[in-house]
């Protein structure tokens, strides 16, 4: 039987030749190999800082970059710079380069058009827009040589984009609030202009068209440099909004209008002179007795169960909230449950922390229920089948008797 | 013919091997991915357009559109791909061309997902990095194809805004990363705004991977949170030793990110540095193979806590630049195991990066000694296929944003800042015939459509369809006062329409209809308020005039959904001029 060495020597074949085609299909590539680095050696990966002399002069073309990472260090949005890494050959035939991929928002200019002789050396430049939003960036670009053992060479700039001016935090945020409570967040607005001779001016405002856009106010106070929360700045304002009480439970996104005097970042004139931001305000506002679950919506009081499947049966834990001054007496248990199928528990309350007080709650829809919708107004008001489910929940607390909790579902084969 | 039967075996082994040496030089081809043999479609079936449209209650011209959409993007997937090596390189490959060799443990490490649980199709996917359809597909091709030991842990920060949506996202994005197999994962700041007892006390304990040192839900190790946790692998067969790899993992948030927690009943929060003293004795005493510290903050902060607290191998900083470096870096100043490498994940989980280790050295060694590593950082391009499990869930998110509309969500209707309404596309193309015939022949013209035509449907999303409709804010995913709602409230009001860049002309269209009387003075003002002029070299490209007009493109195409967008080519190809 001479199948079996033919075999083997056949898969060596296609394994060689598999290596050969796909080094042809993805061509020459670049190691992503970190070499020890837990052996106390320097670690020192190709691409980062300057690249280390080859043990012997090698044959052929050899790439060195003087430092293949170049930090911009701090820069204005919008601004471009631009680096140049200057290419070497060390090695004793031409070396050839061209530009390879750039991550997308960076530009590599043009390479030398003829081989570099031995020795020689040549600029490669790297543009960068800094476009991106504020904070750290990184750019990344290569160059395609003919040195074999370094086909590619990735090229990185990195460093920090800033405003002209700043704003910390980037929003108001009350967080969660009760409702019958009044909240207040803080903004601080700066200029990082150092020759700034004019204060930062400011006026805020809620829009008119914002929901109780009377139950805000604004407070602006001037503050100098050392003592704003952003680093550099040089002139600054804090801007407090008050809110409520009486606001509208649930989520609530505003968008403030913040005036400014600000123009390209110097402090210029009357507030409105300048650049008009909108200023994200954003709170939870909860009543004495909230409800928390994952499928939980407060904005429609609803539990959405989506579709459950007949076989498997659906459920969903929650977890009823007291707060304020009779929250360590407040208790719920069932009212009502229609359908009268549909499991609802609950259990001792857990006192989290002075004032805070927790019920946990658990919905279930059991399985081997027939299909059927239980979803938005019912037949009888325009919709379909028998509306929501609804689970009523009693209390012992002063002011809030009773609790409705919707159930939306479809149980489906 | 036992010559013919020779070579027959031989070319079938020749070309096993072929087959063999391809699959395993850098990712699979698709179809052998782990669950690349069923891709999710893209789209609905051309002819299942008219079900979707009266599943959505388009009428007849909706239709019509929906038809042109579909067509315009099966055309768009006929076009031949970029190729993502070509593009972004080649991955876990070696510069001889050989595949890593297979490790004992590999971790992958992903955060700052920000939002982006699908990177947006805008300018076609194939130009997109990110997603979790791909991220699931790289960690099985790992894990399942090649038998890699993985753990996976995320360092935080799944949803960037505040609302309902977020809620939802952060939600779904853990449930996600459960059945992907992740170990841990941590928290960003936006995470901590979202409803996250409610997820929490949904989650099983046994598969729950919150982690963090210094935030609880409730209380610390209450059971919805965990401070430290030790992922043992299994050892690998092709191991010097094949014993089991530990590796101990926690999570903090820096003090700058802690600064901008808000205040919640909910959470239990304590500096780093107090949780990590807190931890020190049990990472000690649990002696793991290599330790990895997590931290929602920038690599300043996360380098002094790796100085400060010298237990760690791997050092995560999540607010580190948009994108990766090529290798880690070692953290100056720290000596286990050689020194702490410095691991950044980028932004809007374009990558995610992994680290091969491999034992050197007896099981007897000091821990964190005795390890080398190899480092991909791995660009989540279209070389990987889409999970159909992950098409699966981000199906159900769909469907769980349909259910609850806007209202559910949060959006309620803001004033526009002109104080206008709008009319909807159709009132102005009885006057402004020939820009309308440019305008009908334009994608802008079947936005709407577009989104309607994808599998699943998109236009119940606030992120998709603010740019997808008249009279939405396009960067803040609200609607106006009169803008779109819905395909049975207002059909008028589909596309990337006339007004989207004009403003709201819907009393220009009363005065010129008749409908409505107004002094001369006024009538020419409404027409002024929506005449743009595109002013010389506008362009938003270096050393173009960034005017009026381009700025309004800008909203929508942003580097995110247009990185390629330049005004100066795309304009001609919706060119138009005024009355005619």
């Amino acid at each position: 039987m001479k199948l079996l060495p033919i075999a083997l020597v056949s898969l060596a074949c296609g394994a060689g030749l598999g290596v050969a085609l796909a080094y042809v299909e993805v061509g020459p590539t670049e190691t992503a190999f970190a070499p020890a680095p837990r052996e106390g050696e320097t670690f020192l990966p190709q691409g980062a800082g300057s690249v280390g002399p080859t043990a012997l002069k090698a044959e052929g073309p050899v790439a060195t970059v003087d430092a293949a990472i170049y930090d911009f260090g701090t820069m204005q949005r919008g601004v471009t710079e631009t680096h140049e890494f200057i290419f070497t050959n060390e090695g004793t035939s031409p070396l050839t380069l061209e530009v390879g991929r750039t991550s997308c928002k960076c530009t590599l200019g043009a390479v030398a058009n003829r081989p570099l002789k031995p020795g020689e050396s040549t600029p490669v430049k790297l543009e960068w827009v800094a476009k991106s939003l504020p904070g750290e960036f990184r750019q990344v670009a290569s160059v395609l040589t003919n040195d074999p053992r370094r086909p590619t060479i990735e090229l990185t700039v990195e460093g920090v984009i800033t405003e002209t001016a700043g704003l910390s935090p980037e929003e108001f945020l009350l967080g969660r609030i009760a409702a019958d409570e009044v909240a207040t967040a803080t903004v601080y607005l700066a200029s990082y202009d150092e020759e700034a001779t004019e204060p930062v001016r400011v006026e805020a405002m809620m829009p008119s068209s914002a929901a109780m856009a009377d139950h805000y106010r604004f407070d602006v106070e001037p503050v100098e440099g050392d003592d704003l929360p952003l680093e550099r700045a040089s002139k600054g304002v804090k801007i407090t909004v008050t809110a409520g009480p009486g606001l509208p439970i649930g989520h609530i996104t505003e968008w403030v209008t913040v005036k400014t005097n600000l123009q390209d970042g110097k402090p210029s004139g009357a507030a409105g002179d300048g650049s008009t931001l909108q200023v994200p305000l954003l709170a939870v506002v909860e009543g004495d007795i909230s409800l928390h679950g994952a499928h939980w919506s407060k904005e429609r009081s609803v539990l959405n169960l989506g579709t459950v499947s007949s076989r498997e049966g659906k459920e969903s834990k929650l977890r009823l909230s007291f707060k304020g001054d009779h929250a360590d007496a407040t208790r719920a248990e069932v009212a009502s449950v229609d359908p009268e199928w549909l499991e609802v528990d609950l259990a001792e309350p857990i006192k989290i922390r002075d004032g805070v007080v927790h019920q946990p709650m658990t919905v279930r829809i059991p399985p081997g229920r027939q299909p059927q919708i239980r979803s938005g107004a019912g037949a009888e008001a325009g919709g379909v089948g028998d509306g929501d489910a609804l689970i009523r929940l009693k209390t012992n607390h002063p002011t809030s008797s009773e609790l409705d909790v919707k159930v939306r579902f479809v149980i489906a084969q | 013919m036992p010559f013919s039967k020779t070579l027959l075996s031989i070319s079938a082994v020749l070309f096993a091997g072929v087959m063999v040496m391809l699959a395993t030089a850098g990712a699979p081809p698709l179809a052998e991915q782990p669950g690349g043999d069923t891709p999710p479609p893209y789209l609905v079936a051309e002819d299942a357009l008219p079900q979707v449209a009266k599943r959505y209650g388009l009428d007849e011209e909706a239709l019509a559109r929906l038809r042109r959409a579909h067509h315009h993007l099966v055309e768009h997937q006929s076009q031949p791909k970029p190729d993502p090596v070509k593009a972004n390189g080649e991955v876990f490959t070696q510069a001889n061309g050989d595949p890593w060799p297979k490790p004992d443990a590999a971790i992958v490490f992903t955060g700052e997902q920000i939002g982006y649980l699908e990177p947006c199709g805008c300018a076609g996917l194939e130009n997109q990095k990110g997603g979790l359809k791909r991220r699931h597909t790289m960690v099985r091709t790992l894990r399942d194809l090649w038998g890699w030991p993985v753990a996976l842990f995320d360092a935080g920060e799944q949803v960037r805004y505040f609302g309902p949506q977020a809620d939802i996202k952060h939600r779904r994005t853990i449930e996600a990363l459960i059945e992907i197999g992740y170990d841990a994962v941590g928290f960003g700041v936006k995470d901590l705004r979202t409803e996250l007892l409610g997820m929490a006390i949904n989650l099983d304990e046994a598969t729950n991977p919150l982690t963090s040192a210094n935030v609880g839900v409730l209380d610390f190790d209450s059971g919805f949170t965990k401070r430290w946790r030790v992922v043992e692998l299994k050892g690998a067969a092709s191991s010097p030793t094949a014993a089991p790899v530990r590796i101990g993992v926690t999570q903090v948030l820096s003090k700058s990110s802690l600064a901008e927690v808000s205040p919640s009943d909910d959470l239990m929060t304590t500096p780093a540095e107090e949780a990590l003293a807190e931890l020190l004795p049990q990472i000690e005493a649990d002696r793991c193979d290599q330790n990895v510290l997590m931290v929602y903050g920038d690599r300043a902060e996360a380098e002094a806590l790796a100085r400060q607290f010298d237990v760690f191998d791997w050092v995560v900083a999540a607010r580190g630049a948009d994108e990766p470096p090529n290798l880690p870096r070692k953290i100056e100043g720290t000596t286990r195991g050689g020194g702490s490498m410095m691991v950044e994940v980028g932004h809007k989980g374009m990558y995610a990066v992994v680290v091969g280790l491999y034992r050197n050295a007896g099981t007897d060694a000091n821990p964190g000694e005795g390890w080398e590593a190899r480092y991909q950082k791995t660009p989540l391009d279209h070389r990987w296929a889409d999970s159909p499990e992950m098409a699966e869930r981000l199906a159900s998110y769909q469907a769980e944003l349909e259910q609850l509309g806007w209202k559910g969500l949060g959006l309620r209707e803001a004033i526009h800042p002109t104080n206008r309404e709008f009319a909807g596309s159709d009132a102005c193309k009885d006057c402004h015939t020939a820009a309308w015939e440019v305008f009908e022949k334009t994608p802008h013209y079947h936005t709407t459509e577009t989104l309607v035509a994808l599998q699943p449907a998109r236009h119940f999303d606030p992120e998709c369809i603010a740019c997808h409709a008249v009279g939405w804010d396009p960067q803040r995913y609200y609607p106006y006062k009169t803008g779109w709602t819905s395909y049975s409230q207002t059909p008028d009001k589909y596309s990337q329409g006339c007004e989207n860049c004009h403003g709201p002309a819907a009393r220009h269209v009363a005065v010129e209809m008749g409908d409505l009387e107004v002094d001369e003075a006024e009538e020419q003002a409404l027409r002024a308020a929506l005449h743009l002029e595109i002013v010389e070299n506008e362009g938003n490209l270096k050393g173009q005039e960034l005017g009026k007009v381009v700025n309004n493109c800008l909203g929508c195409h942003d580097l995110d959904n247009s990185p390629d967008f330049d005004f100066q080519k795309y304009w001609p190809e919706v060119a138009h001029k005024g009355l005619d």
